[in-house]
């Protein structure tokens, strides 16, 4: 943005920045200012210079190197020729022959699948077990002493016991005239 | 005297005779880029140095910026923007350097220094130690306006009045338009304006 001061009539400092990155993206007015005015032509001069030097310097005073860039075979050769990376690669390469080479043996044995039925076999009775501990925690020598072997209530029995909420009649159970009237 | 905006390709015969080498290096000539790395190493070298200031390891990069180079200079579609291509290496090979280095500096309890150059005891007789005592000057005071700068303006800036290269070159290496490029190149010097300390140095060097 143009900040061209108007009572001076010069050019403001953003349009000496703007003037230093690229005189022609000033508006024409002020380019044609520029051109004119030796003041402002100075001051844009002046600043350019200071950026200049700021190169010169750099160049001066950055160190020389020491070394010359060379383009040695092995240099150029790229990564993927690399002897190091070629043997790095061949032994990853052998040691998954060698993984997978076990499982396929492994997976092929005679007596793999009885050993598989086995194991299965066990599981379910594994789970089984499970079931009856979670119907009855009791070891079966205090399901004897508590008389509870064998013990199979029928749905009408539990019923009695512990009727259901929704089955509750509002009236007393002995009513049998139908529903009492408030 | 401004920034030149063409430094190393001055004239259109020195354009044409670039293009001729590049041309015959991209088609496996290794005598034409050896020809290309006697023209840039100087400038690449420099540029890594004024972005991590560690004389070996801008070294190193500098190798390692033409053996890519090198590599992949048969993609290079076009010979005359050979300058710029190869300062786009250079920039992201900077970039990874110094992201490399900040993984490094998390793990250890002080991060290495630049580089310190051996002091002088007589450095007021001396003028080499007069010169050093200038050089150490001048490099804090450009950390000094990197710090106050975003990392695009750095790049910008940088490229622009360190390096010697034109807007259009900018573009093309950060692959950003240029009125981008300007646009940061403005925020850029509005800062540097301000900093007394670096313009000051400037004046009194030119004075």
């Amino acid at each position: 943005m143009s900040d061209y001061n108007t009572k001076t009539s010069h050019l403001g400092e953003n349009d000496i920045l703007q003037a230093v990155i690229d005189e022609t993206d000033l508006p024409r007015r002020l380019k044609q200012h520029l051109n004119e005015c030796s003041h402002c032509r100075l001051e844009k001069e002046r600043f350019a210079q200071e950026l200049a030097r700021l190169g010169q310097l750099a160049r001066r005073y950055a160190p020389e190197p020491q070394r010359r860039v060379t383009l040695t075979a092995d240099r150029v050769r790229g990564p993927f020729m690399n002897w190091k990376f070629a043997l790095s690669a061949a032994a990853v390469a052998a040691a998954i022959i060698v993984v997978w080479a076990t499982v396929l043996i492994q997976s092929q044995q005679p007596g793999r699948v009885e050993n598989l039925a086995q194991n299965m076999i066990e599981a379910e009775r594994l789970m089984t077990e499970i079931k009856g501990l979670v119907e009855n925690a009791l070891p079966p020598v205090y399901l004897e002493i508590v008389g509870e072997t064998g013990l199979n209530p029928d749905e009408e029995f539990i019923e009695f016991l512990i009727p259901a909420t929704e089955d509750v009649p509002r009236i007393s159970v002995l009513t049998t005239k139908g529903p009492a009237r408030c | 005297m401004t920034p030149s905006t063409h430094n190393a390709t001055g004239s259109q015969d020195t354009e044409s005779q670039l293009t001729q080498l590049v041309e015959k290096a991209r088609d496996g000539n290794r005598l034409a880029f050896n020809q290309l790395i006697d023209r840039y190493q100087g400038d690449i070298y420099r540029m890594i140095y004024y972005r991590i200031h560690r004389q070996m390891d801008a070294e190193d990069l500098t190798q390692d910026v033409f053996v890519r180079a090198y590599r992949s200079i048969s993609r290079l579609r076009e010979p005359q923007r050979f300058r710029s291509w190869l300062y786009t290496i250079a920039v992201n090979r900077v970039n990874d350097y110094l992201r490399k280095k900040r993984v490094h500096s998390i793990f250890k309890s002080s991060d290495e220094g630049p580089e310190i150059q051996p002091e002088a005891d007589d450095r007021r007789e001396n003028p080499e130690a007069l010169e050093q005592v200038l050089k150490e000057d001048f490099w804090r005071q450009v950390g000094r306006i990197a710090q106050k700068l975003s990392k695009m303006e750095r790049e910008v800036f940088m490229l622009r009045f360190m390096d010697d290269l034109n807007i259009a070159e900018i573009s093309q290496i950060l692959k950003k338009s240029e009125s981008t490029i300007k646009t940061h190149l403005y925020r850029a010097l509005a800062k540097f304006k301000k900093e007394k300390g670096l313009r000051q140095f400037l004046q009194e060097d030119l004075a």
